[in-house]
């Protein structure tokens, strides 16, 4: 009993020792942060002036009514559905060829990784340059092809500069899913397979009743991670497009730090965050729904 | 199960992906090899014209001042962006932080990992759950507070900055992964060494440590890289050349029209280096962080 309890203090200093040094950084610079920003948004709290007055609900209505807003959700939106549809072809399609065996093989598993491995900025200016108006890639191979008659801007173009944009996007963010699919894959029993042979089933429909329906919650986890991921994305709209033409392709991130560092209305911005933080939530929530679904073995080779 | 028609399409979709991920890279290799003069040609070099003359892009990003004050003396006078120069400096700052915070992640992850999967307190999976969860919030989120915070602390414009917020958004992910681990390993391991007396650092990092010794790397690796390509918040912390990172400069030379192509994408060559290094000597190892950071 008495022995008992010294374990227990030891224990109680052990905790003390490991969980203060690591949560203390989260806490202070995480969690702090985001209860200030709370308070902060019920306030008028503009860097430029010295009054700092509680002002209700104001914040959030002049987000909530004003047009951007909606407009910036709406991009991020139609970002997210292309790019999540884009990047499950792509990574599905690899995903499965990767889990052959094949010459080039071990070739192939490094390259997947270069996207994730080359910084967003990097990319982001590569992809700047191949959409060039006058001396890029895209326009000299469209041209020589003979499917544009002139070299054309295309970032002036709301809606091509939105794809563009998706394009850059899906070849960065290919190289997660397509492991997360990979290993999905591998984990499939093979007796699903031989048992879908003996039922007479073809390639497609093996594919489609086995393999589609085992990865189901790699999917759903892919779709989750990738509208997250749709809502911070930031450096390769700040690269490539900088929001424009107008506000045609301001992701809500990028437009909350056009928004917060321009009018340094520090208030409006937090209230513009916490919006922001709200709708993660949900998607946080699901996602961890999503950990739990099925009871599916994932091997990590 | 393998079927004639998949052999046929693995190889095609194994060519069709190898080109979707090469040629934009190779583009940006291909204009780092090119003069100014070169890249502005319709229609345009699939190949670098003059490989020598073209490799001295790489000089000139490593010596600007030199270049300048010898073309200076040449009598020939241009203009260029202060940003150019800074990337000798921007890599000497990423490597610092993005090491401290690899050094940071092993230790700390590791230790509060270790507490929440095998010493039992009150409240310790909801603190667990509320700690994990930081890193899914975008960064958006904290950034007006924090940038609050470190003007009042005086850090603007430090690399401390940067290192405190990205201590932040890589520790949950090293503390998840690595509790990942620890709770596959079977616990009577630890329990002879209680019985003989071990304390609990003794458990941790005499029997555990060699254990766990693959995820303790995947850890490292990850949040080296996490740090390494940050963007966003360096961008707001940093202003000028004394805490810059190497994103942070690449995105400045992107955004600035005046700056040679041909600069910006030997710097983003450069850039790109120590990470592709990485990727090939630890492949194994960032797939595992990676799908286990994503999925467990």
């Amino acid at each position: 009993m008495r022995r008992d309890r010294r374990a227990r203090l030891g224990d109680r200093g052990f905790i003390a020792a490991t969980m203060i040094p690591g949560l203390a950084p989260i806490f202070l610079f995480f969690f702090y942060p985001v209860i200030y920003a709370f308070y902060v948004s019920f306030i008028k709290y503009d860097l430029t002036r010295p009054e700092r007055n509680f002002v209700g609900l104001t914040n959030y209505y002049k987000v909530v009514t004003s047009y951007y807003f909606w407009n910036s959700w709406r991009i991020t939106a139609e970002f997210a559905i292309a790019s999540f549809v884009l990047v499950v072809v792509f990574a599905m399609l690899t995903a499965l060829t990767l889990n052959q065996a094949f010459k080039g093989q071990k070739i192939l598993q490094v390259l997947v990784l270069l996207p994730w491995a080359i910084p967003y900025v990097v990319g982001g200016s590569m992809w700047k340059w191949i959409f060039d108006a006058t001396y890029g890639l895209l326009n000299a191979v469209l041209y020589g092809l003979g499917l544009i008659p002139s070299y054309q801007p295309w970032l002036v173009d709301p809606t091509i500069a939105l794809i563009l944009l998706i394009v850059a996007y899906v070849w960065s963010e290919m190289p997660l899913p397509t492991l997360l699919f990979l290993t999905g894959l591998q984990s499939v029993p093979q007796e699903l397979y031989e048992s879908g042979l003996v039922d007479g089933l073809n390639a497609w429909q093996r594919f489609r009743k086995i393999t589609v329906t085992w990865l189901k919650p790699i999917f759903l986890i892919v779709f989750i991670w990738e509208t997250l991921l749709s809502i911070r994305q930031f450096d390769m709209v700040w690269v490539i497009t900088a929001g424009k033409p107008g506000d045609a392709t301001a992701l809500i991130s990028f437009f909350t730090w056009r928004e917060t560092f321009n009018f340094l209305d520090f208030g409006r911005a937090s209230a513009l965050c916490y919006i922001i933080v709200a709708i993660s939530i949900v998607f946080i929530y699901l996602y961890f729904r999503a950990l739990k679904m099925g009871t599916l073995e994932l091997k990590v080779r | 199960m393998a079927l004639k028609g998949t052999r046929i399409g693995t190889y095609i979709w194994a060519t069709f992906i190898s080109a979707w991920i090469l040629i934009p890279f190779y583009w940006l290799v291909n204009a780092s090899l090119q003069t100014e003069n070169q890249l502005h040609t319709k229609p345009p070099a699939y190949f670098p014209p003059t490989l020598i003359v073209g490799a001295d892009n790489y000089w000139f990003i490593f010596h600007v001042q030199e270049v300048m004050q010898e073309r200076l003396k040449a009598g020939v006078s241009f203009f260029l962006p202060s940003v150019v120069a800074q990337l000798p400096a921007a890599i000497h700052h990423s490597m610092i932080i993005a090491l401290a915070i690899t050094a940071t992640n092993i230790v700390l992850g590791l230790h509060v990992a270790y507490t929440f999967s095998r010493v039992k307190f009150r409240g310790s999976f909801k603190l667990f759950i509320l700690t994990i969860c930081t890193r899914l919030l975008p960064e958006v989120a904290v950034i007006v507070p924090f940038y609050l915070i470190i003007r009042t602390l005086n850090l603007l414009d430090t690399m401390v900055a940067v290192y405190l917020i990205h201590i932040t958004f890589t520790l949950p992910f090293s503390i998840w992964i690595l509790h990942n681990y620890l709770s596959f390993l079977p616990e009577d391991i630890e329990d002879s060494a209680r019985v003989d007396r071990y304390s609990r650092f003794e458990v941790l990092y005499k029997v555990l440590l060699p254990i766990v010794k693959p995820g303790i790397v995947a850890v490292g690796i990850m949040s080296f890289m996490l740090s390494y390509r940050e963007f966003f918040f360096a961008l707001i912390l940093t202003q000028t050349e004394s805490s810059r990172t190497v994103p942070v400069v690449i995105a400045s030379m992107a955004a600035n029209p005046v700056v040679p192509v041909s600069l910006l994408a030997a710097a983003g060559v450069v850039a790109s280096i120590p990470p592709i290094i990485v990727i090939i000597i630890f492949r194994k190892y960032i797939v595992r962080g990676l799908v286990a950071g994503a999925i467990r």
